[in-house]
């Protein structure tokens, strides 16, 4: 059980920089509309 | 005349959401996939490590085909696709490593060892960290896609040095999981469907993100030509 807090950070993180990334090119995308 | 119409155009917000429903698909397939029967759970690292590690290389070997591209036909569209599949495959690599860490810490007690794969992969993210630096340093547009070029290309003769390391040297790191080169697999059908869909969204998404930082590099090019 002691494991899962590794495996709790790599998917809260591969997953926050999913989002991050592409909100982050939606935004420099919208902003040249 | 400006060719480049702001916005996300329909090709890329299909890619997009394509991709997040095949990511939503592949974390239900994680989580429904049994524990392994030597590391229990943390197997569930394993269908994004891969995944992150599989498009990383993607994105590099793409990077340098544009780079010979620009090399071979000289068009500045070429050297923006390159730089762009470069910096997306290195956020790739460095979710792969941290990826990585969390299941090495638990499974061999280190977060970070010295041997060949490790090695190898930080040979790589330290060729495309130099990539950016040498984009950073030449402000003449030509000379520097020219050198960036240059070491895109290096960059992708390293990749097959850093997927076969596992076989070539003696190595604590597993060996390939789906192993194209004896067409094996190595899963029993539960782990092997999470890990697929998972590589499959994770390359559809690259592409999406490769698209949306090609337009957004094209549409500043044309703000610098024509202000």
């Amino acid at each position: 059980m002691g494991n899962q807090i590794f495996v709790l950070v790599v998917y809260v993180l591969t997953y926050a920089f999913l989002f991050g990334y592409t909100a982050y090119l939606l935004v420099r995308l919208g902003r040249r509309a | 005349m400006r060719s480049e119409r702001p916005g996300l155009d329909a090709v890329s917000w299909a890619l997009l959401g394509l991709g997040y429903l095949l990511l939503l698909i592949g974390f239900y397939f994680a989580i429904q996939a049994p524990p392994d029967a030597q590391q229990g759970y943390l197997v569930r690292i394993l269908y994004l490590h891969v995944a992150a590690a599989w498009t990383g290389y993607l994105a590099f070997v793409v990077a340098g085909v544009y780079a010979l591209l620009y090399l071979l036909r000289g068009r500045a569209g070429y050297d923006r696709l390159s730089a762009a599949s470069a910096e997306i495959g290195l956020w790739l690599s460095f979710l792969m490593v941290v990826g990585g860490m969390m299941w090495a810490r638990p499974t061999w007690g280190v977060y970070w060892v010295w041997e060949p794969r490790l090695t190898s992969v930080a040979v790589m993210i330290a060729i495309y960290v130099g990539y950016f630096l040498v984009r950073q340093a030449i402000e003449d547009p030509e000379l520097r896609a020219k050198a960036a070029a240059a070491v895109a290309i290096l960059g992708v003769v390293n990749i097959p040095i850093t997927y076969m390391s596992v076989y070539w040297w003696r190595s604590i790191h597993q060996t390939a999981t789906i192993d194209v080169i004896n067409r094996k697999t190595h899963m029993p059908p539960e782990m092997l469907v999470p890990l697929l869909v998972n590589l499959f969204a994770f390359t559809v998404l690259y592409l999406a993100f490769l698209r949306m930082k090609g337009r957004i590099a094209a549409l500043a090019a044309e703000e610098e030509r024509y202000g």
